[in-house]
C-alpha cells in the first residue's frame, strides 16, 4: 500500500500538546506494524528533517521525503476547534509518482506544482477540503474503483446544492464516478453509499461511544483502518466498520498503530446507531469567555450530528426567559452543561433534567468541589475535558446510557 | 485532518512558539510498546527516559534498569535537547489500556 499524506506540525492549547504528525503519518503509523510493504510519500521542510526521522522510525513508518517550500503547521485552541493553518502558501515542486495495489491519497495542505501520477487498482481519496473545495482532481489517477472519504461538510460542499448528507453522497458518487462515497459523521458514525449494479445502496456505520474523545486525527485513522479492510478483500460496509472501530481506538487511546485484532475485523462491541437527537446547551453566556465557549460548543453538537439547542441563540437575552428556556429543555434528548463557576441558571437546570431523567453531561474546570458531590452522585456525567464532553453529550442524546460521576 | 466537521481558517507565517526552557510536562501514548513488558507494569509506575541511538534513533522509556516499553513521539525536539543539556526526565504510567499505555512525562 502507498499512502500520500502531510507531515505538519500540530498544536492545542488547551489541554496543552504539540507533535509532529499530520494525515498522512497518522495514517501510515496506525498500519505500519501490519504492512511490510508500506510506503508514505510526504512532504517536509528542512527544520522538520530530524525530528521527522526519529518519529517515523519511532513508529516504524517507511517514507519517501519530498521537500516543501516553508514549514507548515496546525493550531488548535481545543480540539474541537478549527484550526489556525501556518504555511497555508507552501509549496511542493517534486513528482508525486504511485503505483501499487491500494493507494490512500489526503488532500494536502501545500500546493502541488509537479507531477502526480497514480496507478492502483484501488484508490481511496480523503480530499482533505472542507473550504474552497474545488472539484475532486481525478484526472491523473487510474483505477479499477475509487472510494471517496469525506467528512460531512466535504460530502456537502462536494455534492453541490443538496438538502442532505444523502442526496449530497448520492451526487458526489455519480459526478466523481466513484464505486463508493464514505461520509464520516462524527459521533454520529459514518455513511456508506455505493454502487450495486444498477442501483444504489446506502447504509450507516455507527460510532463507538468511549470514555475519553480525543478527536484530532480520527478521520486520518478511520480512512487508514477503512483502505486496509478494503485492501484486504472487505465490502465497504464491512471496511467501514473496520475505520470505525480503528477511529474509535485512537481516540480513546491516542496510540499510534491499530491493534492487529481491530484491522481483522474483530468486533469491538458497543456500537451505537445513530438518531436525530436535541442536544440542550446549559452554561453561563454573560461574559465574552463565556460566549466564545458557548459559540464552540453548539457548533462542535451540530457537526458532530446532533442538533444544538442553545438558549441564547434560540431565545436570547432579556428578563422573560426562564419559560421560553424550559421549553427548550424538556423537548431535548441530553443536556451539555458548562459548569465553570457554577452558575446558578445552569445548576438549576441540571436538577431540572435530573428529575425527568434527561441525561446530563457536565464539562467544568473550575468547579465547586462540595457542590459536584450532588451532581456526580446522583446522575450527570461529569468531564474536565471538554471534547469528550461534548461527544459524550452528543452519544447520550442518541440514547448511550451516562456514568454518573468524574470520567474524565 | 478531518474527523471533525469544522472550517478551516488560514493565518500568515509564524508557528506554534513556547517557552524555551527544559521544564517539560506532558501526557502521551507510548509509541510501538513492547506487549511482554506493558504487562508487568504496575499503576503509578515510574519509567526512566532516555535519549538513544539503537534500537531506533529518539527517547525511549524504559523500565528502571529493565527492558524498553515504547518510544516517545511527541515534542521530541525539545526532549533531546533537553536531555544533551543534562536534564533527566521520567515518565509517570497513568493507565493501561488493551495493549496501550499512557504516560505523564515530566523532569525528574
Amino acid at each position: 500500500m502507498k499512502i500520500v499524506g502531510g507531515t505538519y506540525t500540530e498544536s492545542v492549547v488547551e489541554p496543552g500538546s504539540e507533535e509532529i504528525m499530520g494525515s498522512g503519518l497518522r495514517a501510515a503509523a496506525a498500519l505500519a506494524p501490519h504492512l511490510n510493504d508500506l510506503s508514505l510519500i510526504t512532504a517536509i521542510d528542512s527544520d522538520m528533517a530530524e525530528p521527522v526521522t526519529w518519529i517515523a522510525n519511532a513508529l516504524g513508518v517507511h517514507r519517501v521525503v519530498l521537500e516543501r517550500s516553508e514549514p507548515v503547521g496546525f493550531r488548535y485552541m481545543t480540539p474541537v476547534s478549527s484550526p489556525l493553518i501556518n504555511g497555508i502558501g507552501a509549496t511542493l515542486e517534486d513528482d508525486i509518482i504511485v503505483e501499487d495495489s491500494t493507494a490512500l491519497l489526503f488532500g494536502l495542505v501545500e500546493r502541488h506544482l509537479g507531477e502526480r501520477k497514480v496507478d492502483a487498482p484501488t484508490i481511496v481519496l480523503d480530499p482533505q477540503k472542507p473550504r474552497d473545495t474545488e472539484q475532486l482532481q481525478l484526472s491523473d489517477l487510474t483505477y479499477d474503483r475509487l472510494v471517496v472519504v469525506a467528512n460531512r461538510s466535504e460530502t456537502m460542499q462536494l455534492g453541490r446544492e443538496s438538502l442532505s448528507v444523502s442526496e449530497a453522497a448520492r451526487s458526489l458518487l455519480y459526478s466523481s464516478q466513484a464505486s463508493a462515497i464514505v461520509t464520516k459523521q462524527g459521533a454520529a458514525g459514518c455513511l456508506v453509499t455505493w454502487r450495486d449494479g444498477s442501483h444504489v445502496r446506502q447504509e450507516t456505520v455507527g460510532a463507538h461511544p468511549t470514555r475519553r474523545v480525543w478527536p484530532i486525527g480520527s478521520g486520518d485513522v478511520f480512512s487508514a483502518g477503512f483502505s486496509f479492510a478494503l485492501s484486504e478483500g472487505a465490502h465497504f460496509v464491512e471496511a467501514a466498520r473496520v475505520g470505525s472501530r480503528s477511529a474509535a481506538h485512537w481516540v480513546s487511546t491516542q496510540q499510534p498503530d491499530v491493534p492487529a485484532s481491530i484491522l481483522r475485523g474483530e468486533s469491538t462491541g458497543g456500537v451505537l446507531n445513530p438518531r436525530k437527537a436535541q442536544v440542550y446547551l446549559a452554561g453561563p453566556f454573560f461574559t465574552t469567555g463565556e460566549r466564545w465557549l458557548i459559540e464552540t460548543v453548539r457548533d462542535t453538537l451540530n457537526s458532530l450530528g446532533v442538533s444544538a439547542w442553545s438558549p441564547v441563540h434560540e431565545v436570547g437575552h432579556g428578563d422573560d426567559i426562564a419559560e421560553a428556556d424550559l421549553d427548550g429543555l424538556r423537548n431535548s434528548d441530553a443536556v451539555l452543561a458548562l459548569l465553570d463557576h457554577s452558575d446558578a441558571g445552569t445548576i438549576f437546570e441540571v436538577g431540572w433534567a435530573v428529575a425527568r431523567d434527561i441525561p446530563v453531561v457536565g464539562f467544568g474546570r473550575v468547579v465547586e468541589k462540595e457542590g459536584m458531590k450532588m451532581l456526580g452522585g446522583s446522575a450527570v456525567e461529569l468531564h474536565r475535558d471538554l471534547a469528550t464532553a461534548c461527544y459524550r453529550a452528543a452519544w447520550a442524546g442518541m440514547g448511550m446510557r451516562t456514568i454518573a460521576g468524574w470520567l474524565t | 485532518m478531518s474527523g471533525s466537521d469544522s472550517s478551516i481558517k488560514r493565518s500568515p507565517g509564524g508557528g506554534p512558539g513556547g517557552p524555551d526552557d527544559c521544564a517539560i510536562v506532558f501526557e502521551t501514548t507510548l509509541a510501538s510498546p513492547n506487549p511482554a513488558v506493558i504487562e508487568d507494569l504496575g499503576p503509578s509506575e515510574i519509567l526512566d527516559l532516555a535519549s538513544v541511538e539503537e534500537p531506533i534513533r529518539g527517547v525511549v522509556a524504559f523500565v528502571i534498569g529493565g527492558p524498553m516499553v515504547g518510544a516517545i513521539t511527541q515534542q521530541i525536539v525539545a526532549l533531546r535537547r533537553c536531555i544533551e543539556l543534562g536534564n533527566e526526565y521520567e515518565a509517570e504510567v497513568l493507565h493501561r489500556e488493551g495493549g496501550s499505555v499512557r504516560v505523564q512525562v515530566r523532569p525528574r
